[in-house]
């Protein structure tokens, strides 16, 4: 079974690119959030394998999110995806418990591989 | 990518958009996407080249793709964004209006751009996709970032 | 290296490794065929242990590495444990252990012995108690890994959830706050530590070793020293001492220190403007001079700062020297001659950038020196030479900069022959050749019609591409000299900036923007009344002490309105044998500023040499007083003719 994924971004443009990178690779996107608050929100009712978590959002941002939703469920599964220079916030999400990272502009194969990664 | 291309018979565009039209860049060529920042500029440069800026300890050049088509000069907003490509190994900011989305388009919507344009804006193109109603434009970079041509025909006009 | 003693001890190792290796693998063959008796195996231990002794006297590490695991296997041996399994694992080692030694021979290590080494101990601890082995992971990133520190952390986490980590070194929170080279280690406990390997390679990962660790080997924890430093990279295990005391630092970060030091001598400097202005008001003067002495305390800091971070880009020459030998022993071989090489002043420290570029151009002249410059050996001996010549690399520090010596004792330049082909060439008139004196002749390899006529190879004693040479050495900001006698060998000196990155400059600024003014090239400042400054056209004048000086606005260079009412303030710089004005509206200081090329894509601009980025991280750039000065004087000419 192809696992699930909720993608959280606040852009649009990154939104439709990691669907489209996942979609390729036989993931199954089943839901997409732009802030951290929705983000912990349809984990809640997504239940999904594994989470791309954009850092830089309104509301909530990606590392707080990370600790929300690790406090919900200790075993979710998240991978920042940074844009450069965000190497703190990465370490940030890292130490609070986030299983991987890619950082902007990535090709589809670093994502694929991040998000395997973060599923063994 | 290239192979991908081939096979799926695609090609994946950033869309962006310059005064009112929407223009394609391959993705292969686009480095990053970074907000407006200040730019130095550079004395006797093409007038499209609007400076140089730091990307993170290097020092690259950005030209003003408006001034580069000569399309009349439009008030930057915060949607205004650098593309930085890369292009046989070196990298160059080009300021657009906005970015717009990232596409794959079938190579079968991509008609020459002669067909569809006049002639004096085919230079920057190597061809026109149709999206339903709307085209886009294919920018080709080779020819927008071509500067050492210009340079030369600028300073032949030189008195 | 030490290359002289070393010449004198490799023979003898080379010949005790022979016997020792011939007498291991006859040791190991009876093992095979009567197993292990305590007098084969005292013996072995003997030979093995003998060589491991030389070996690490010469510092080959791998040989010594490998002979060490061989003596702990054999101790065990000693100790009763049975050798099934042990000879082929053994031959294997003696295999690998004549390639070293005839890499040795060759200049050296490369034979891979991580492996074996990991058998050996593996052998000789078969599985311990609750199923976990012990094993240090070595993991080294990719030079161009985004985001090291957090790619480090993310892996130790993936670690964790298939080990047990008991140690960490760099420790995670240094890791967390950027102390982290390329480079980190981890003491785990784990099931299947061969598993590991896969486990972590991913695309930002360079290498992943996994080596079983005995809790005997816990010293290598800690930080032997300094000695242990630098020196063999490719050793895990020393690699691991040194990732404890010393931090590898990515250029870039060490550029924008340099930057942000730069602008804190600016800064200096307005702090001592100040205190002379408040002097200047008759008021406050106790607090001037306090304010004049802190900034001058300012000041001193800055520049020990600046000092320290310029140490941290040196590195010795050594790191280049070394290739030579090795590459010099291949071209002699192929080229049918014999050289010794020697080598002089390797702990002389360079700039890394220096050091990056200079790689090139002493490669081409060492190439030069042996394929055209060293005879080959019956024409030495028939000109009463040595057989083998003598090549010499020396490097030392003079005054200001470095000097490098790529020196032969080869056949010299033959300058007649060089006027010759440079006039059949046209490069230069019959006339004008013979008119040349010796030393404009020799010159005339660097010109690039000669230097590239591949025909001239054998004639001139120096083969092609000198012209790139030198113009590599001048984009350093350096210079090539050569001096050459016909029989005795060529000399080349070659003059080096200590360090390319870093120029004294002065900040100035312009309808807003800033620029930075090479600081020798200025002469003074001198402020002008505008009304003192004529102007015909675009070309401008002004009287200096009675002398007219041209002046350069920097605005109308750089494409600005030029401002009317103000006062003049000019920077008189110099090039060449010419002086201009500099016209610029403010002067921010002086301070040092760290070279960036101008982006390629923009080609030569006129008038600007590079860039550079202040502590604010804004670009600025750096006029080119020579260009302006030409561009002044076009202007005169054109206004001369208008």
């Amino acid at each position: 079974m192809s696992a699930r994924v909720l993608v959280v971004d606040d852009a649009l443009f990154m939104r439709a690119m990691i669907r489209e990178a996942l979609a390729n690779s036989g993931f199954q996107v089943v839901a997409e959030a732009s802030n951290g608050e929705e983000a912990v929100t349809r984990y809640e009712e997504t239940k999904p394998d594994v989470v791309t978590m954009d850092i830089t959002m309104p509301q909530m941002d990606g590392v707080q999110a990370v600790r929300e939703i690790l406090k919900r469920d200790p075993s979710a599964r998240i991978v920042m995806v940074s844009a450069m220079g965000q190497q703190a916030l990465v370490v940030e999400a890292i130490q609070a418990g986030a299983r991987d990272f890619v950082v902007k502009p990535f090709d589809q194969t670093r994502l694929v591989e991040a998000i395997r990664r973060a599923l063994r | 990518m290239e192979a991908q291309r081939a096979k799926d018979g695609e090609q994946h565009l950033v869309v962006v958009r310059l005064d009112r039209e929407r223009y394609g860049v391959p993705i292969e060529h686009v480095h990053e996407i970074i907000r407006m920042q200040e730019v130095t500029r550079i004395p006797r440069a093409p007038a499209f080249v609007e400076g140089v800026i730091n990307l993170r300890g290097q020092v690259i050049p950005v030209i003003d793709l408006r001034k580069r088509f000569g399309l009349p000069h439009g008030e930057r907003n915060g949607a205004a964004r650098i593309v930085v490509v890369e292009m046989n190994g070196s990298r160059v900011g080009v300021v657009v209006d906005a970015v717009l989305e990232v596409l794959r388009l079938p190579n079968s919507s991509v008609v020459p751009p002669e067909e569809l344009l006049a002639a004096s804006e085919v230079a920057f193109l190597q061809g026109v996709a149709k999206q339903g109603e709307d085209l886009i434009l294919l920018l080709d970079l080779q020819r927008v970032l071509e500067v050492h041509e210009q340079r030369a025909l600028a300073e032949l006009q030189a008195p | 290296m030490k290359a002289a003693p070393l010449h004198r001890l490799l023979p003898v190792f080379l010949a005790e490794a022979d016997e020792h290796l011939q007498a291991l693998e006859e040791g190991v063959l009876q093992l095979e065929r009567r197993g292990p008796n305590p007098e084969l195996v005292a013996g072995l231990f003997r030979s093995a242990h003998t060589l491991k002794g030389s070996a690490g006297a010469l510092g080959f590490v791998r040989i010594s590495e490998l002979t060490h695991a061989v003596e702990e296997v054999l101790e065990a041996l000693r100790e009763g444990h049975a050798a099934d399994g042990l000879a082929d694992l053994l031959l294997e080692c003696v295999d690998a252990l004549r390639a070293l030694r005839q890499e040795v021979a060759d200049g050296s290590e490369r034979t891979e012995v991580a492996d074996l080494v990991r058998r050996l101990r593996a052998w000789k601890e078969g599985s311990g108690g609750d199923g976990l082995l012990p094993a240090d992971v070595w993991v080294r990133l990719r030079e161009d890994c985004p985001m090291r520190a957090a790619r480090a952390l993310a892996l130790l986490r993936l670690l964790r959830g298939h080990t047990q980590v008991e140690q960490v070194a760099p420790p995670e929170d240094a890791i967390a706050q950027g102390q982290l080279g390329l480079e980190f280690t981890a003491r785990v406990r784990a099931r299947e530590p061969e598993a590991l390997q896969e486990l972590l390679s991913g695309p930002d990962v360079e290498s992943v070793r996994v080596m079983p660790a005995s809790e005997a080997r816990d010293e290598r924890w800690l930080d032997l020293g300094p000695q242990a430093r630098g020196k063999l990279p490719d050793d895990p295990v020393l690699t691991r001492r040194a990732s404890l005391r010393t931090v590898r630092v990515d250029v870039e970060r060490l550029d924008r220190l340099m930057n942000l030091v730069g602008e804190l001598v600016v800064d200096r400097i307005r702090f001592q403007q100040i205190a002379e202005r408040l002097r200047g008001m008759g008021q406050a003067n106790g607090i001037a001079q306090e304010l004049h002495e802190a900034a001058t305390h300012l000041g001193r800091v800055a520049s020990d700062l600046q000092a320290q971070v310029l140490k941290a880009r040196m590195l010795p020459i050594e790191h280049l020297f070394t290739r030579f030998p090795r590459y010099v022993r291949d071209l002699a071989r192929r080229a049918g001659k014999q050289v010794e090489v020697v080598l002089e002043g390797q702990d002389t420290e360079l700039d890394r950038s220096v050091i990056e570029q200079i790689g090139g151009p002493l490669m081409h002249l060492v190439r030069n020196a042996v394929d055209h410059g060293i005879e080959p050996p019956e024409e030495r001996a028939r000109l009463g030479k040595p057989p083998a010549g003598l090549l010499r690399l020396a490097a030392s520090q003079e005054e200001e900069g470095i000097v490098v010596v790529v020196e032969d004792d080869g056949r010299g330049i033959d300058t007649g022959r060089v006027r010759q082909k440079a006039v059949a060439l046209g490069l230069v008139s019959a006339d004008a050749a013979a008119r040349m004196s010796e030393e404009e002749a020799v010159e005339l390899i660097f010109h690039p019609g000669l230097s590239t006529a591949a025909q001239v190879t054998d004639v001139s004693g120096r083969g092609v591409g000198m012209d790139a040479v030198r113009a590599g050495v001048q984009a350093l900001g350096g210079s090539v000299e050569v001096e050459t006698q016909r029989g005795r060998g060529t000399r080349f000196v070659l003059r080096l900036p200590l360090t390319l990155a870093i120029v004294r400059a002065l900040l100035v600024s312009c309808g807003g923007e800033r620029y930075v003014v090479p600081l020798a090239a200025v002469q003074e400042i001198v402020e002008v009344p505008a009304d003192r400054v004529h102007r015909v056209g675009s070309y401008r004048t002004t009287v200096l002490r009675g002398a007219v000086l041209p002046v350069v606005s920097v605005h109308e260079a750089v494409g600005l309105p030029v401002p009317e009412s103000a006062d003049r303030l000019l920077c008189v710089v110099t090039g060449g044998r010419r002086r201009v004005g500099l016209w610029v509206d403010r002067v921010l200081g002086e301070g040092e500023v760290v070279v960036k090329p101008l982006a390629s894509y923009l080609g030569q601009v006129e008038g600007i040499s590079g860039a550079t980025i202040l502590g604010d991280g804004r670009v600025a750039l750096i006029l080119e007083p020579q260009a302006l000065v030409r561009l002044a004087v076009r202007e005169e000419e054109l206004a001369h003719v208008g």
